[in-house]
């Protein structure tokens, strides 16, 4: 099994060799690469937070309140994550700040949004992500000091 | 169609970014004093991390976005526009440290599960060493007032025989005098009653089959195999046990066996060295329950095997060469027997046979 690996490595490697095509030494960064980045972030991140709750919930951590906590907080700042990357789709393909141009001048926060369509509609819902972000942090606070209120008491 | 107010965005915005803040920081702060409560606890460093990268997230992320209101609300777009790149690629990175993070608890639990494993093994080979140590102690006291009261009636036996004979002897010769005969009678009385306090004595001995009880083999060999498990892992040395399907049962004295069989499962594991294996094996034969400890060690030498149930022999310096001559007479005392087969090179087994005296 080892000999194989071993073999397929070497035929890789071989093969990278042989059919070389020009390449350049230093790769460039142009602009969508940025927001991928940030979306597949947003991807593992929401990922890495179901893994998370997954093992909280499968040492039976979670069957202690205080963990239990930090289980809900890892599902919402899964939720969140997907909510970010939609809303961050949504601006970067749908939307745009161009649906504000007609109040040109004006801060963010003193604009309206024009609902016309369903993108207008979800771009305003999506944006207010921060809901389940502060609620995950909340539930994050909540679930480590009750694990030092028992530590202090000796109940850990 | 409707207009929404942006504000709306704004305030949720604003008031989750200094939320996510002040949360993300006073959770950090808690697992920094969780962690110096018990800091031993891999399970408390792993949150302080998780809590660690997650405030930094908090703090790049809700920072930037209070920053952007800020700046815009001070006519600063440009530099605003400046340095949001790079707040935004911090914000990234934040995300992927939170991930490799979070990605190791499982890590973390197998440590921790490991920790509280052992913690618990230890536990419990503690309370058998200390529950043994007790039987132990018992044992040996209750074998010194057996032999001490064995001694003094072998002792006080025949001259108060000799004395009952003489006096009987006496009255029967002085048949008239009857001041006399009471007196003897009275002698005579003490006499039987020395008697009946020396057949106590002896009777002493035999209560020591009182103590014995129906036992599971199986159980005994396996707590003993659990007692020494470490001392196996810790030298290198295999330690397998095969046991009878079933309970093993037989009329003994518990302890006794299992201080026995703790006995030859540590000469064994004292004999043998790193990757060498030790089988341990139960089971009915002909009636009798067995136990058979075999390794791969060096063997006994046939000089050394000659006089290897001989007490205050030993090959190992400081040690009183009363172990195995102790084991052959706790085994005998069960009317069991004990067979050593060992060759140089070649391994030792060792057989422990042990009649069941059910339905006797």
């Amino acid at each position: 099994m080892k000999m194989k690996k071993r073999g397929y490595f070497f035929w890789a490697v071989f093969w990278v060799l042989v059919w070389t095509s020009p390449g350049w030494a230093l790769q460039e960064h142009p602009p969508p690469e940025g927001f991928i980045a940030h979306q597949l972030a947003h991807l593992f991140f929401a990922g890495a937070m179901v893994v998370f709750a997954y093992r909280l919930q499968t040492t039976h951590l979670s069957q202690r309140p205080h963990w239990n906590h930090l289980r809900w907080a890892a599902y919402c700042l899964a939720f969140w994550n997907l909510w970010a990357f939609l809303g961050h789709l949504l601006t970067h393909v749908a939307v745009r700040e161009a649906l504000f141009s007609w109040q040109e001048g004006l801060h963010y926060c003193y604009r309206h949004l024009l609902i016309e369509r369903p993108a207008e509609f979800f771009y305003f819902v999506l944006k207010n992500d921060n809901v389940f972000a502060l609620a995950a942090f909340y539930l994050i606070y909540r679930g480590v000091s009750r694990i030092e209120t028992l530590l202090r008491e000796g109940r850990q | 169609m409707i207009a929404l107010p942006l504000w709306i965005i704004c305030a949720v915005d604003i008031v989750g970014s200094i939320g996510m803040m002040i949360f993300g920081f006073l959770a950090f702060k808690k697992t920094l004093s969780i962690h110096a409560l018990d800091p031993n606890n891999p399970r408390y460093s792993y949150l302080c991390w998780v809590c660690g990268t997650l405030m930094v997230f908090a703090f790049v992320r809700g920072g930037g976005h209070i920053l952007r209101y800020v700046l815009l609300a001070l006519h600063e777009a440009g530099l605003w526009f400046a340095i949001s790149p790079y707040i935004g690629a911090l914000n990234t990175l934040s995300f992927m440290l939170i991930v490799g993070v979070t990605l190791f608890m499982r890590d973390v639990e197998r440590i921790c599960l490991r920790i509280n494993r052992e913690r618990e093994k230890l536990e419990h080979m503690s309370r058998e060493i200390l529950e043994l140590n007790r039987d132990l102690e018992q044992i040996v006291s209750e074998r010194t007032v057996s032999e001490l009261a064995l001694r003094i009636a072998h002792r006080v036996r025949n001259p108060v025989m000799v004395i009952g004979g003489l006096i009987r002897r006496l009255a029967k010769e002085c048949p008239g005098d009857e001041r006399l005969a009471d007196k003897f009678r009275h002698i005579l009385e003490q006499v039987d009653r020395l008697e009946e306090i020396v057949r106590e004595f002896e009777d002493l001995m035999e209560s020591q089959l009182a103590l014995f009880r129906t036992e599971d083999l199986n159980r005994l060999v396996q707590s003993a195999v659990n007692l020494v498990l470490a001392e196996a892992e810790e030298k290198g040395v295999e330690l397998k046990a095969r046991y009878s399907e079933g309970p093993l049962p037989f009329k003994g004295h518990g302890q006794l066996i299992k201080v026995a069989v703790v006995h030859i499962l540590r000469n064994a594991i004292e004999a043998c060295g790193p990757g060498d294996r030790i089988e341990v094996e139960t089971g009915l034969e002909k009636g009798k329950a067995f136990v058979i400890v075999k390794d791969t060690g060096p063997g006994i030498p046939p000089e050394i095997m000659a006089h290897i149930f001989k007490p205050f022999y030993t090959t190992k310096g400081k040690r009183t060469g009363l172990g195995l001559p102790y084991v052959k007479q706790i085994i005998e005392e069960h009317r069991g027997t004990i067979e050593i087969k060992s060759e140089p090179g070649q391994g030792t087994e060792v057989k422990i046979t042990l009649p069941t005296y059910l339905g006797h």
